[in-house]
């Protein structure tokens, strides 16, 4: 498939320059979704006549006053957690499977103000938890590097799309490593916000003191491009930080010349072991970080079991509160994936809960000592490449940790970026974060990675998509 | 199931299910028996030791609650 469609930052250049319209770029990525969809299904609903109508607008505006933001115009999708006025919102759950909600969501709210184009909804694991489910209504997506491979979630579909040039952008939430996963998995960029810094209102909450939404992308400037739209207080979710919005954009060229960046070394060598291609891609990131100027240690952490446990009680306790209702009265209307791992919060006392929260307390506190010493983490995104579908066990979340829940416990903001290609010919991933509140830097550092090591120019081998629109 | 066998017995098990109000078949909740004595290495992993002073962070990590 030659006809990929641009990043977001190129196509909003080209928008401003009036070299592309919002329709013919709409266009372009209906016709992908069109011809890619039977392959892998990253759609729950596609909007097509809306997502054109709203392009059209677009271009009127544009057309009239310049474009107001530089998402204005941009075709973009949400996870299907994320409520959107008039387009059902099914959590890909046969419970909801006919929810159509009166009212947008926060980001759905920032984002149209800003002139983003939404093109539908994607697939989720049901109410974001859970795995692969071939039990819903809708197939799980697939990923595009090989259809056979699990594409990680729970924002499967997002990342999927996003790879497979279906959308530019698209938002996805985090509770335990939602965003960031998918993003490994499938190659993209995934930006994790520090808690509070974006609205969860009217995204449906999976363990509220975890969840965050943020923007997905295929590059790390369009994630910060998204990001400057989304930012900002609202009132509506009680998490929301009430401070002014940082320039995410402007010095995002800049340099990391004495930024210091502690490698998180024993979470994929030593608590859980990383294929060797993924430790050499950490190693590699690290001589790029250091070949720009940055300071590059080592920093020891508590173990990522210990994180583990700790997020995915608090996760479990708040996300069985979330579904007790519906468990005692409809628990054969889930899935097996989701509801055998949300049934576990069933079994858990007050005293879990309580000593979870006080652990991670303790555990905050030591990762604030350690990030009073460096600027950036720098860790996995995820531990080998994506595997097959069939080999993901409902049972994994209790086995293996995961590399990206302790930024859930902290609320620190943290990103995954494609950190170069597996033998299988699949992404591998690193992962950063930073204090919070500090997006500009973590973007910063991130994107001067991707322009270092050029490897956003490989997309999947997917096939002819057939005679696309050309822009 | 790991190697190490099961922390809790089956007929404990069903006893919690039965405490928590949930209505499952027999061999749902020999399923779930499986994931708890999984979870229950995570849940004996949270109960360590610490200082009796030691209290739960805000319910939100950062955020308003934070700024106030």
């Amino acid at each position: 498939v030659n006809d990929w469609p641009p990043t977001i930052a190129e196509a909003g250049k080209l928008i401003a320059e009036r070299r592309i319209s919002s329709r013919e770029l709409t266009e372009v990525c209906l016709g992908r979704v069109r011809a890619l969809e039977p392959l892998l299904s990253a759609f729950i609903t596609v909007d097509a006549d809306r997502a054109v109508a709203s392009a059209e607008k677009a271009d009127g505006e544009i057309a009239v006053s310049g474009p107001r933001s530089r998402m204005h115009g941009i075709p973009i999708a949400y996870k299907d957690i994320f409520k959107t006025k008039g387009l059902r919102t099914t959590a890909h759950s046969k419970l909801l499977q006919d929810y159509v909600p009166g009212e947008d969501c926060g980001c759905a709210e920032r984002l149209s103000a800003a002139g983003a184009i939404c093109v539908g909804k994607t697939a989720t694991h049901e109410f974001a938890m859970g795995g692969p489910s071939f039990d819903l209504p809708w197939p799980p997506a697939r990923n595009p590097w090989d259809p056979a491979r699990f594409p990680g979630g729970s924002s499967s579909g997002t990342a999927v799309a996003i790879a497979a040039g279906e959308i530019l952008g698209g938002m996805g939430s985090d509770t335990g490593g939602s965003i960031r996963l998918p993003a490994a998995l499938c190659g993209t960029a995934g930006l994790k916000p520090t808690y509070g810094l974006v609205s969860r209102a009217g995204v449906l909450p999976l363990a509220f003191s975890l969840d965050h939404a943020g923007p997905m992308a295929w590059t790390v400037e369009d994630c910060a491009i998204m990001l400057q739209s989304l930012a900002g207080f609202d009132h509506r979710d009680p998490a929301s930080a009430d401070r002014p919005v940082a320039d995410y954009c402007t010095g995002i060229n800049g340099s990391i010349r004495g930024v210091r960046i502690g490698v998180v070394r024993h979470f994929f060598e030593a608590d859980v072991s990383a294929t060797p291609e993924v430790c050499r891609a950490i190693d590699d990131a690290a001589k790029v970080f250091a070949d720009l100027g940055a300071a590059v240690r080592d920093v020891v952490l508590p173990s990522l079991q210990e994180w583990h446990a700790c997020g995915i009680i608090i996760l479990l306790a708040e996300g069985y509160s979330v579904h007790e209702e519906w468990f005692r009265s409809r628990i054969t209307e889930y899935g097996a994936m989701m509801r055998d791992s949300v049934a576990m919060g069933a079994f858990l006392t007050a005293a879990d809960y309580l000593q979870a929260a006080r652990r991670r307390r303790e555990l905050c506190d030591q990762m604030a000592a350690v990030m009073s010493e460096v600027d950036i983490l720098l860790s996995v995104g995820a531990f080998a490449e994506a595997p097959l579908m069939s080999e993901v066990d409902k049972w994994d979340v209790f086995r293996t940790p995961l590399p990206t829940i302790p930024f859930n416990v902290t609320g620190y903001p943290a990103l995954s970026i494609c950190a170069g290609y597996g033998a299988k010919g699949l992404p591998l991933a690193l992962h950063l974060a930073a204090r919070p509140f500090e997006e500009p830097l973590l973007l910063r550092v991130g994107h001067r990675y991707e322009s270092e090591t050029r490897r956003r120019r490989r997309r999947p081998d997917l096939p002819s998509a057939g005679e696309l629109p050309t822009r | 199931m790991d190697s190490s066998g099961p922390l809790m017995a089956l007929a404990e098990f069903k006893s919690l299910v039965k405490r928590s109000g949930l209505t499952l078949a027999e061999a749902h909740t020999e399923e779930l028996w499986k994931g708890y004595n999984l979870l229950r290495g995570l849940i004996d992993a949270v109960h360590g030791s610490r200082s009796l002073e030691t209290e739960s962070a805000h319910i939100f990590p950062l955020g308003r609650d934070r700024d106030r």
